[in-house]
């Protein structure tokens, strides 16, 4: 038997949600959450981290959606709160060193895994610590593009940041992330005239 | 355009964020260029590379927590409204309507759950006795120490109703509520609990948690790390008040 309200769409249930249906609200946790877990750890590189933001995304939905109007995408709302709440963890922990998460984004465990787990899975394991490793607002950008596949304007309107920005934030955070991983070696002087890093 | 804005755009063409005619003109470009070749194969392998990051999952614990968080806020705002109207001064109309808005609407009784309420009714433990956070794992102990499901007793009522090692067991006289009443509250808690495969239903226990009426789900979980699970729901609501496991 299938829960009709899977059936509905973002804004039907937001509208539930407004009129006191919790049911709603819940069914929204189910279809967001994992949107939001995945860049609340992409963001903060820790999985605790991830899960706290994650919570706190959710419980700013349920006053947050009571008032919400439906002028932006549900899933830009989504995308920009998980954004700002990683942003803030990441800043506030900057000086906590974080270890480095595997490919699947769990902390390595001690014992050695499975021998398929070399070759692809550690090469995952280095993009995942590249990405940790290059600024906030550059992984931000990456992660909503690159990973959660909105494209420019959808970046622009979930960072509030003009199309401009995002197009040159993308870039450099590329370049920074080619460097890391190898890809490209030295830049040439007739390339690059701006400092790689952007660290604040 | 100099070469260091073209520079740029060969992300924004990977993107597929360029117009037409500048598409067009930077593909031309490119074709001339060895340098932006380079760079635009370096920019493609990275971000293939990133894109090839597998999706990451929350945990079931991660989950539940996050419900549990949920449902902790809304509790402490359903007490705070309550507050409010305790205060006094307001009409009778604003309660009930109150009242009504923070029930869950029950579901429908229908043929086929009149059918489940029978096989409910074997596994709904009916108790007056309260737990807590440091007792009710106690339930996870009993459940894992029963070696085989509950056959012995026979016919219906199998292990779980009559098992007198349960503290507090079964309804006794004066009891005046029987299993098959809850048998539809239990089902739409136990709906919100996200599905999982290997996962037996052991026990339904109807007490309460802290003082609060409850409903407690027992689950025995096969698999690679088969462990046993305790669900706590606040029957009102089957807002979810407690989360234990116990591995074997």
């Amino acid at each position: 038997m299938s829960e009709p309200l899977a059936d509905e769409s973002d804004l039907a249930l937001i509208a539930r949600y407004g009129r006191g249906e919790t049911r709603a609200f819940d069914e929204l946790v189910t279809r967001y959450e994992r949107r939001v877990y995945s860049v609340a750890l992409r963001m903060c590189a820790d999985p605790e981290d991830a899960r706290d933001v994650t919570q706190d995304v959710f419980l700013n939905a349920m006053r947050a959606l009571r008032r919400f109007r439906g002028d932006a995408q549900l899933s830009t709302w989504f995308h920009r709160v998980a954004v700002n709440a990683s942003l803030d963890t990441v800043r506030k922990r900057r000086r906590r060193a974080t270890r480095p998460l595997d490919e699947a984004g769990e902390q390595p465990s001690d014992d050695p895994g499975p021998e398929e787990r070399a070759g692809a899975s550690a090469r995952a394991a280095e993009v995942q610590r590249a990405l940790a490793l290059i600024s906030p607002e550059h992984r931000a950008v990456l992660v909503l593009h690159d990973l959660r596949q909105l494209d420019y304007a959808e970046v622009a309107a979930a960072l509030d940041i003009p199309v401009g920005t995002v197009k040159s934030r993308i870039h450099r955070a590329r370049i920074e992330m080619a460097g890391l991983l190898g890809h490209i070696r030295d830049t040439e002087p007739a390339h690059e005239a701006d400092p790689l890093r952007e660290r604040p | 355009m100099t070469h260091h804005e073209q520079h740029e755009q060969l992300s924004a063409l990977l993107d597929g964020e360029l117009s037409h005619a500048d598409r067009t003109a930077l593909e031309r470009h490119v074709e001339t260029c060895a340098a932006c070749r380079v760079t635009l194969a370096a920019l493609r392998a990275t971000v293939a590379e990133v894109r090839a990051l597998p999706e990451p999952e929350p945990s079931a614990r991660d989950s539940w927590a996050l419900r549990a968080a949920l449902a902790r806020a809304r509790a402490s705002e359903t007490r705070r409204s309550r507050a409010v109207i305790a205060l006094g001064g307001i009409a009778a109309a604003v309660i009930a309507v109150v009242a009504i808005t923070m029930q869950r609407p029950h579901p429908a009784t229908e043929a086929s759950r009149v059918a489940d309420a029978a096989n409910f009714g074997t596994l709904i433990l009916i108790q007056d006795q309260g737990y807590d956070a440091k007792t009710a794992p106690d339930l996870l102990a009993l459940t894992l120490a029963r070696a085989a499901p509950a056959t012995a007793g026979g016919g219906n009522t199998g292990g779980v109703a009559n098992d007198s090692s349960l503290p507090g067991s079964v309804a006794g006289p004066g009891q005046p509520t029987s299993p098959d009443t809850y048998a539809a509250q239990i089902s739409a808690c136990e709906r919100t609990i996200p599905a999982r495969d290997g996962a037996t239903a052991t026990a339904y226990l109807v007490a309460r948690y802290n003082a609060t009426p409850a409903f407690f789900l027992i689950y025995e979980v096969a698999g690679n790390s088969p462990h046993a699970e305790l669900w706590v729901f606040r029957r009102s609501d089957c807002s979810l008040l407690g989360f234990f496991q116990r591995a074997r």
